[in-house]
């Protein structure tokens, strides 16, 4: 699934710029994830974290730039063929449907691989967050904010996606939650799904990423391995409150 | 008053009812899912009584005389067609104008309700049409002078209709095309990201719409006969007033709604007066959008992000 075509990147992004009307939310970004990587994005409120991820959807277009998946151009692709190519978000927010039962949720992450692997991929998802297997009759809207981030990398895990991309997972929850949602991502790492993380959280998100960029105003202003940014003095006074 | 005549106006409204509600699914259903009134609904529903006519007239001159096969295919190609028509005005006239202002639609919607009025005018001529009596006789419980009785196609819109209802929340509930409705409904842009394609269920909602409206149009034709074509305005208005007071967006209460505006107005006409019934319901929507506007049960039915 996650084999590159011609040593092309996994996920590359091209000089993209990003609009709302008249707001820029992204000028020239520039950054690629490998087959295998976890990479990470940080970057204050405000700084366009979440339209970079919503770009690769196409919501909005890339105004100018290319976004290329495994060396192929998706630039302009509809929205729901992007899921069809291996791409999941978990969006900030969680976006679950609250009216659901988590099972329904669940199975709303299938609709681009279609139901084959239904049975054996939720035994998966159990093991990794069993949980979600004594609430899965239950509405989703009763269940907790970690458990329902839970549900919303279940949800995207169920597509058996080869990259994920996740939207601020922690942010909302409480320590040891976050802790959690932390090691479960360098789980699914390790069996095989790059992971693309887009966070606040510096501290943990550098810790885990093999590399990261950080992006203000709209614009890529460092990248670097994880380490690297960690001690970067700038990094270190921005984003992880200075010391 | 006696008894038998108030559980013979109850009966008389829960076919009536019926009706009402099957027309209502699709006004809930594409406010659910576009947040929109499809103005032009109680059209499709008048289309469909004409097809029933042209259907029936098919039928018959190809020399088919066995009813319940008659009736099958004057079904089978009322809603078909019906939903042809739901799945273009969709295309036309709502889509184009996504993402654009609110209004927008609403004004494309009244002007899709006149094209369609003034075109079945023009084209089926603006006389009051008529077809045979197809179904006759009653089932009639009681003494010879304390009865009810409801006739055999009072039995048969409401049977059909617990059928329609029955495939419907089936679909909904149960299968992967009804949670991508549901999906869709509650985020659109999240059931897009997931890979469902949004504008191809916003399209089923209408052909599910239509098809529901054609079902009505098809069992009122057979049961009153006659027909023209502003039958459209005042069914419509009813439908919408059921939908409403049900819960819009809510599809047991889009059936819930219609039952209640059926029996509440056979009751009016039964006991208070025929000539206002329709004013009925009319007051009915006023004081439901005034006292509770998200109706007996539309609330958690949906949370728009
Ligand atoms: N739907 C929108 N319409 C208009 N402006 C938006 C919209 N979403 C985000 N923005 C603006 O785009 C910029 C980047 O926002 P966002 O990508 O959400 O940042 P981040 O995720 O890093 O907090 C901000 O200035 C924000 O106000
Ligand atoms: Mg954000």
């Amino acid at each position: 699934m996650n084999e590159t075509q011609g040593g092309a990147h996994l996920l590359e992004l091209q000089e993209v710029d990003a609009a709302y009307g008249p707001v820029q939310a992204l000028k020239r970004v520039s950054l690629h994830v490998d087959a295998g990587e976890i990479v990470t994005l940080i970057g204050a409120n405000g700084a366009g974290k979440s339209t970079l991820l919503a770009t690769v959807f196409g919501e909005p277009r890339a105004a100018r730039g290319h976004i290329r998946f495994n060396g192929r151009d998706i630039t302009g692709i509809a929205t729901h063929e992007v899921a069809k190519l291996g791409i999941a978000l978990v969006p900030e927010g969680r976006r679950i449907f609250s009216g659901m039962t988590v099972e329904e949720n669940l199975l709303m992450g299938t609709i681009c691989i279609g139901p084959a692997h239904v049975e054996p991929d939720l035994i998966k998802v159990f093991e990794m967050f069993p949980r979600l297997k004594e609430r899965l009759r239950q509405r989703a809207g009763t269940l907790s904010g970690g458990e329902q981030q839970m549900l919303a990398i279940a949800r995207a895990l169920m597509g058996r996606p080869g990259l994920l991309l996740l939207d601020e997972p922690s942010l909302g929850l409480a320590p040891l939650v976050v802790r959690q949602i932390f090691e479960t991502l360098a789980e699914i790492a390790a069996a095989g799904t790059t992971v693309f993380l887009v966070e606040q959280n510096a501290n943990h998100a550098l810790r885990l990423a093999g590399r990261g960029y950080v992006l203000v105003n709209g614009e890529i202003r460092l990248s670097g391995t994880g380490n690297e940014l960690l001690a970067n003095p700038e990094v270190r006074k921005a984003y992880l409150g200075g010391h | 008053m006696e008894l038998h005549i108030f559980a013979q106006q109850l009966l008389n409204g829960l076919s009536l009812g019926a009706i009402y509600g099957l027309i209502a699914i699709g006004y809930t259903m594409v406010y659910g899912i576009i947040g929109m009134i499809n103005f032009a609904h109680g059209d499709v529903y008048m289309i469909s009584a004409y097809l029933t006519a042209i259907a029936m007239s098919v039928v018959f001159s190809f020399g088919v005389d066995s009813v319940p096969f008659a009736l099958l295919i004057i079904l089978a190609v009322a809603v078909l067609v019906t939903a042809a028509y739901g799945w273009v005005i969709e295309r036309i006239a709502y889509r184009p104008l996504r993402g654009s202002t609110r209004l927008a639609p609403l004004i494309s919607a009244i002007g899709m309700s006149l094209v369609l009025q003034s075109y079945v005018q023009v084209s089926q001529g603006a006389r009051n049409q008529g077809i045979p009596t197809l179904i006759k006789g009653s089932l009639r419980i009681g003494s010879d002078t304390k009865f009810v009785q409801m006739t055999h196609i009072q039995l048969l819109i409401v049977a059909v209709t617990v059928a329609a209802m029955g495939a419907l929340t089936f679909v909904i509930q149960r299968t992967s095309l009804g949670r991508q409705c549901r999906a869709t409904q509650q985020d659109r842009k999240m059931a897009g990201i997931l890979g469902i394609d949004t504008n191809r269920i916003i399209s089923t909602v209408f052909v599910i719409g239509a098809s529901m409206a054609a079902v009505a149009g098809v069992l009122v034709t057979l049961n009153y006969g006659s027909f023209d074509f502003s039958i459209d305005f005042i069914t419509g208005i009813k439908a919408f007033t059921a939908a409403v007071l049900g819960g819009i967006g809510s599809l047991p209460g889009a059936m819930l709604g219609g039952v209640i505006l059926g029996m509440s107005e056979a009751l009016f006409s039964g006991f208070v007066n025929t000539d206002y019934k329709d004013v009925f319901a009319f007051v009915l929507l006023v004081v439901v959008l005034i006292f509770r506007p998200s109706g007996l049960l539309g609330k958690a039915e949906f949370e728009k992000v």
